[in-house]
């Protein structure tokens, strides 16, 4: 369990790029603008970008995925992105912060739609749960990007970790308006 | 040799029946055109890399690796994708695309070995082997130093092999992988991180 301070820390860690800094949190702000210019439903909000980048860091503690590697979220397909390193997991580690923050975006939005789908139908906390979980309770939704089922559903979940952190039990799911999707 | 120009060049206008000064030019066009000759040794195509880790090869079926391997010591998921991550006791992991993945479902498109795995790449390099018997399997190819660790190598556009090294020079994880899938961006929605 992190404590405070390393939380405050790890959003806080800034990351040099083309001779200027970002922090965390401007990554992940970039990152959710991204979901909002896109063409695609909903909106990924900044503080799910940056809790799950800390989840799966170890919030800095137990991996320098993100500062070293660049692979704010332990990816394990480049998705296309410039990848020329391999992490110490085998994980895909990219050619710079640029490709690296490019590939979470993307995949993130294009890939996870059902995350910002959650989050623009009921908040932040079926977001988290849609991504823990793997689908939004209730709906099917298209998937179109680096690998994954084709439609993404509960009976074709795209999980990103094994943890499946942010799942809720089913008993506390609430009761779904229809709506339509794209 | 001559008889093969004047096949490939039946009907030069200028010439009229080839002269042996037709042949001539047209050897070195020939020679000048022709990507083989010095760059004839270097090896591009998959094959040369080769697809293989142990007893398993990219592209194989979810049913063959089950058939030579058998059941895995634990299933889990690739992080940020999802798909069937299979571990087994020898070091050796399987990444398997999504059963429902539109492209080549079902099929390995990474393959990773640690310690104490005892296979082989398909050139034959093994776990503890040194970056001079890399070099020496792979001569042809031009391994990347990638960082102070790892040599890699580049075939096609997708397919790649990665060796880390240790402290002493001794390979402790080779990695195999495919990653054809997702090589045609479609959308970067605003360029400027």
């Amino acid at each position: 369990m992190a404590c405070a301070s390393s939380i405050s820390n790890f959003l806080a860690q800034s990351y040099a790029y083309q001779d200027a800094y970002f922090t965390t949190v401007e990554l992940g702000k970039w990152v959710s603008y991204q979901s909002y210019r896109s063409p695609y439903y909903g909106t990924v909000p900044v503080s799910l970008v940056v809790t799950q980048w800390g989840l799966e860091t170890g919030w800095n503690n137990g991996c320098n995925c993100l500062t070293t590697y660049y692979n704010p979220g332990n990816q394990a397909s480049g998705c296309g992105w410039c990848v020329n390193r391999t992490m110490p997991n085998g994980l895909p580690g990219f050619c710079d912060l640029s490709a690296g923050i490019h590939a979470y975006a993307q995949l993130l939005i294009q890939g996870y739609r059902h995350v910002a789908s959650a989050y623009a139908d009921y908040g932040l906390n079926t977001a988290a749960q849609a991504l823990g979980q793997g689908y939004e309770t209730g709906y099917s939704i298209p998937n179109d990007f680096c690998g994954g089922p084709a439609t993404i559903s509960q009976s074709t979940p795209r999980i990103w970790a094994a943890s499946h952190y942010g799942r809720r039990p089913e008993a506390t799911s609430t009761i779904r308006s229809p709506r339509i999707l794209v | 040799m001559f008889s093969r120009v004047i096949r490939i060049f039946p009907t030069l206008p200028i010439f009229g029946r080839p002269s042996l000064t037709a042949v001539v030019i047209s050897l070195l066009l020939i020679a000048c055109a022709s990507p083989t000759g010095s760059l004839a040794s270097t090896p591009t195509p998959s094959e040369d890399l080769g697809l293989a880790l142990g007893r398993v090869s990219l592209h194989a079926t979810i049913g063959q690796v089950q058939a030579i391997l058998g059941r895995p010591a634990a299933v889990t998921t690739s992080h940020g994708i999802g798909s069937p991550e299979w571990r087994y006791s020898d070091g050796l992991t399987v990444f398997l695309r999504d059963p429902n993945d539109t492209y080549m479902p079902n099929t390995v498109w990474r393959l990773t070995s640690v310690p104490p795995f005892a296979g082989s790449t398909s050139r034959g390099f093994h776990l503890g082997d040194s970056e001079d018997k890399f070099n020496l399997l792979y001569k042809g190819f031009r391994p990347q130093r990638t960082q102070a660790n790892e040599l890699r190598l580049t075939a096609e556009r997708s397919l790649t092999l990665s060796v880390l090294f240790d402290s002493s020079g001794k390979a402790v994880l080779i990695l195999i992988e495919d990653d054809g899938c997702c090589k045609s961006m479609s959308a970067v929605y605003v360029s400027s991180a």
